[in-house]
């Protein structure tokens, strides 16, 4: 078991017992509601990592690649943390997610534009519906450069894996 | 990447250019300067409100600013101190040197990251913003307890605060995914998780309190809206909802935010007095645990701010409440033996160190005393509490924040922070941090009130309060030589080398400020001091040059190309 | 740097002069408070103690003298045992010592011989004498007094008509917050006649710092006699009296009015009342 999920393990566990000791102390829903949505959450996330880790059903792939800026290993980029990659010899022990990130992206507009967007379209909830409105805007173009730029990493990212799969086959 | 050469048109001048590669940047050691650049600003913004506040309490009656004036500074400041200065600064020292403790080469997330930062510093922007509305900025202090800040309260100041804190949670949201996905996922090979530097360890917990923490606060903030414009009566006792309700979220998240704004320092202590004493952190897997235990605990204690509202179960949060000193405890024992035996170097970064275990001690100690719930009835609300959190956040997270400028400015810009400055500095806060705070404790004590812009002359507080403000104002004078060292800083040109200080983690293995992708190459990494290591390797060998010269530093701040393998193209 | 380290063993000492004087508890609930703070005082001023000589020496004695490595040890489970284990052992006692305070302060005995109705609202303050027909409510001009007897145990019921509002009187050591929808009940024991300065604790609007009390306690001869006089009197010839017709959370805001027009003048008029005995 991995640290990564340890972390989350342990914080369930607190969780829990805090929260049922608390139920029994104070008869207070609130609270327990609250510590109990904290041990839900732990949980989520315990089971979320569990179900990426290594031997699981996903064959040990080849070493990272170069520094920082592994591709990602074989096929799925997308998505959520899944297959693992095994790096030391002692499996699972040194960094038992994959790193999925693939190519650092360069400068981009589109974080500012959302953040523009979500400040134009909150003051439009105090100040009248026009701020909305226009605030959809700039949000809206945020999300289609977004959305353009990963997926042309995406392509770009699968190209190299082709090609790399071609001068060196494992 | 194609944005950037398709929306710069080559004639562009130079300064425009230079402020579309910081808007567009997705480069996490520019969106960390970012952060620490606006959290700064908001912190001398704060400051200034603090001034303000000290000055109209220096003597009974009014003086300088109208109640309502008095009551909006007080506001503001809390807000931006706590979630636009501590947190922001945190995130920004973890966004520009988690990538670089583990060996990564960006985030795991980068533009979500760029995404944090913009909603942060706009959330900020809605919050002072209320300065300018008719009635002012909120005013409900920066707990906007209800029902006074539901139905009690008109004015636009009081949504824009909605608002904006409401960003502000969002982004530490998002930055908080950011970190862990990167801890867990971009570590170098060889990084165990327990090799990771004590910081990276911290902002790690720190990010899992977020992702807990955070969201109750959101929920909250989202009722107090639906109360004040959409015709809910959640808080509204009159209508049949509940008032107290609002106190346990928004402590439920308030009280680990308070360690989700020190743990990351408590992280920033733990290099700087390693790296200054010569000795790895003693006890590394206890000062691991310490931080569990604090963030696990941080859960549990949310009612001890509510002991006098006389409706939660005070014994248990009062025991809950001191078992979360034993962990602090711990650390600051274990940084006192990092230090014994140790070859202490009192640079301006440890001297902030040194200082913060002198004054940090003073406000854990009110703390263990604020616990205790016949004690927290004189103290709740009073200049008491004022001055303990006052005592921890200055003493603990402001300390250890200059500790943090002091020791990886250098790694950040390439240029030294001016010692002598520095000094100043340090000495300035030294005493001033006491000759504010003590006087404030005595005034709880004596019954002033917090949250008065006024008091009666025959309350006898004046002469305790003339003190603190001489201190306050002490403590503002003693910022300018912080600024002064920064500016003139910047001026001179970049000629630090990659380990000026003799540094253990793995930004040190690289030239400052580093290249664009951080790492060329990166150490065997056997150790949670891997820089160390290699060094020790390199004079056991005989080879003179030390790591630090391996790496050539590049111009100054011109990490500006984008990663070495753009995407989109 | 040379000489101010030297004065660093003094923060201590100022420590102890400027930042530790609780005042002496004019109740007999608030005495068991003194009496715990005594102990925290004492036990909080020990533990800095430590911290600031061992921090001291280590900055003194460890100081880099030369280029030889220190020492690499990193770990000492015996010291780390000990160090976690007397912090644990401290808070501890604490608790055992905070566990029994609280139960002496928050008793609310049985039968008390008076029950007092507080009413907190923005900006001032109503009591309301159960069984007794008088009321005294807080008209803004002037702080209104709480008559209480000395020696004998006063029960308060505690509400609020708007916001949340917190009954403060720093020389019984105890406050407890006035919530809408929420009866909060405490109790004290004034010990002697005396007179004292209460006011708002919890932040409750604009004029917050001018919602101030007084509590007057008399000997219990006395306080029966003014219970008689205000009962005589009826419609409030004294000021600060008013007839016993609120008490619902309604009135709050229907009945006095708050004072936006003088905000200037009411901590002047506070002040004669204020503060006897709050610095030992």
């Amino acid at each position: 078991m991995p640290e990564e999920i340890r972390l989350f393990i342990r914080s369930c566990l607190f969780a829990v017992v805090v929260s049922i000791a608390y139920w029994f102390i104070s008869y207070d829903y609130i609270g327990t509601v609250l510590l109990g949505g904290f041990a839900v959450a732990s949980f989520t996330l315990v089971s979320m990592l569990r179900r990426g880790q290594p031997g699981r059903g996903a064959p040990p792939a080849g070493s990272r690649g170069e520094q920082g800026i592994a591709p990602g290993a074989g096929g799925g980029a997308v998505g959520r943390i899944r297959e693992l990659v095994d790096t030391s010899e002692r499996p699972g022990e040194e960094r038992p997610f994959e790193d999925e990130g693939g190519r650092i992206p360069g400068a981009s507009l589109a974080p500012l534009l959302i953040g523009v967007g979500v400040a134009m379209m909150a003051l439009g909830l105090i100040f009248g519906l026009w701020s909305v409105v226009a605030g959809a805007i700039p949000l809206l173009l945020g999300f289609r450069e977004w959305l353009r730029e990963v997926s042309a990493e995406l392509q770009a990212l699968t190209d190299d894996d082709e090609a790399a799969a071609v001068r060196e086959p494992r | 990447m194609t944005a950037l050469t398709d929306v710069v048109p080559a004639e562009r001048p130079r300064a425009g250019a230079d402020l579309l590669e910081w808007i567009t940047t997705t480069d996490h050691k520019r969106i960390g300067l970012l952060y620490l650049g606006t959290a700064i600003v908001f912190f001398l913004l704060a400051g200034l409100m603090a001034e303000f506040m000290r000055a109209e309490l220096s003597a009974p009656g009014l003086q300088f600013l109208t109640t309502s004036e008095y009551n909006q500074l007080f506001t503001i400041h809390g807000t931006l101190m706590l979630l636009f200065f501590a947190t922001p600064v945190a995130i920004g020292f973890g966004n520009y040197f988690i990538p670089l403790q583990v060996g990564a080469a960006d985030m795991a997330f980068p533009r979500l990251n760029a995404l944090s930062y913009w909603l942060f510093l706009f959330g900020g922007v809605l919050v002072v913003s209320g300065f300018g509305v008719a009635g002012g900025a909120a005013q409900n202090g920066w707990t906007a307890y209800v029902p006074l800040s539901d139905g009690y309260t008109q004015g636009s100041g009081m949504d824009l605060w909605i608002l904006g804190v409401g960003m502000v949670g969002f982004s530490g949201i998002l930055g908080a995914v950011n970190f862990i996905t990167t801890i867990f996922t971009k570590r170098a090979p060889g990084m165990t998780m327990f090799r990771m530097p004590i910081f990276t360890w911290n902002m790690l917990v720190t990010s899992a309190m977020i992702l807990f923490a955070f969201p109750p606060l959101t929920a909250a903030l989202a009722m107090l809206f639906i109360d004040r414009h959409l015709g809910g009566s959640i808080f509204a006792p009159a209508q049949g909802g509940d008032a107290v309700i609002w106190q346990d979220l928004f402590w439920f998240f308030g009280h680990p935010e308070v360690y989700i704004i020190i743990l990351p320092f408590f992280g920033i202590m733990s290099e700087v007095v390693s790296v200054f004493s010569g000795r790895p952190i003693f006890g590394y897997r206890q000062i691991v645990i310490a931080t569990f235990s604090i963030a696990f605990l941080s859960m549990s204690v949310w009612a001890h701010h509510m002991f006098t509202t006389g409706v939660v179960n005070d014994p248990f949060f009062s025991v809950m409440s001191y078992l979360i000193a034993i962990p602090t405890g711990v650390k600051i024992f274990n940084w006192i033996a990092t230090m014994w035996k140790g070859q202490i170097r009192l640079t301006t970064a440890m001297l902030f160190c040194i200082g913060m275990l002198y004054t940090f001690t003073i406000g854990g100690i009110s703390g263990v005393m604020a616990a205790s719930p016949p004690l927290d009835f004189q103290f709740n609300d009073s200049y008491f509490i004022v001055a303990h959190f006052h005592n921890v956040l200055i003493g603990g997270t402001v300390f250890l924040t200059f500790a943090g400028f002091y020791y990886w400015f250098p790694k950040m810009t390439g240029r030294f922070l001016d010692e002598r400055l520095g000094k100043l500095h340090f000495a300035t806060w030294l005493v001033g941090v006491p000759l504010t705070l003590l006087p404030m404790y005595q005034l709880g004590l004596d019954g002033m009130p917090r949250r008065i812009a006024d008091y009666a002359p025959a309350t006898g507080w004046s002469d305790l309060n003339m003190v603190a403000t001489v201190g306050a104002i002490l403590l503002g004078l003693g910022t300018i030589p912080f600024l002064v060292a920064i500016v003139a800083a910047l001026r001179q040109p970049a000629t630090a080398p990659a380990d000026p200080w003799g540094g253990f983690a793995l930004e040190w293995a690289t030239s400052s400020p580093p290249p664009a992708h951080n790492f060329d190459t990166l150490p065997p990494i056997r150790s949670d001091r891997p820089v160390f290591d290699a060094r020790m390797a390199a004079a056991g060998a005989g080879v003179a040059a030390s790591l630090a010269g391996g790496s050539p530093a590049p111009g100054p701040g011109t990490g500006s190309v984008p990663g070495p393998r753009p995407g989109g193209g | 740097m040379t000489r101010l380290r030297r004065a660093l063993p003094l923060l201590p000492v100022a420590a102890l002069a400027a930042g530790g004087c609780m005042p002496q508890a004019a109740t007999t609930q608030g005495q068991a408070t003194f009496n715990l703070y005594q102990v925290f005082f004492w036990a909080g001023g020990v533990v800095a103690a430590i911290v600031w000589i061992l921090t001291t020496v280590a900055v003194l004695r460890y100081r880099r003298r030369s280029d030889a490595l220190p020492s690499q040890v990193r770990e000492n489970t015996r010291l780390e045992f000990a160090w976690t284990a007397l912090p644990f052992l401290t808070v501890a006692g604490l608790s055992v010592l905070t566990l029994l305070t609280l139960s002496t302060v928050d008793a609310v005995p049985r039968d008390t011989p008076l029950t007092v109705h507080v009413l907190a609202f923005r900006w001032s303050w109503q009591f309301t004498y159960q069984g007794q027909g008088v009321v005294v409510t807080g008209d803004g001009t002037q702080p209104p007094e709480l008559v209480l007897p000395a020696g004998q145990t006063t029960e308060i019921v505690l509400n609020s008509a708007d916001v949340i509002h917190s009954f403060w009187v720093p020389d019984f050591l105890f406050k407890r917050d006035a919530i809408p929808g929420v009866t909060n009940r405490f109790a004290f024991t004034v010990k002697q006649p005396g007179t004292w300065s209460g006011q708002c604790a919890r932040y409750c609007g604009l004029y917050h710092d001018q919602m101030t009390f007084v509590v007057r306690a008399m000997p219990a001869p006395q306080f029966l006699a003014w219970l008689a006089a205000q009962r005589a009197a009826g419609s409030s010839p004294v000021p600060g009296l008013a007839s016993p017709a609120v008490a619902s959370p309604a009135a709050g805001q229907g009945g006095p009015s708050p004072l936006p027009g003088a905000p200037s003048s009411t901590p002047g008029a506070s002040s004669p009342a204020s503060s006897p005995g709050s610095v030992p």
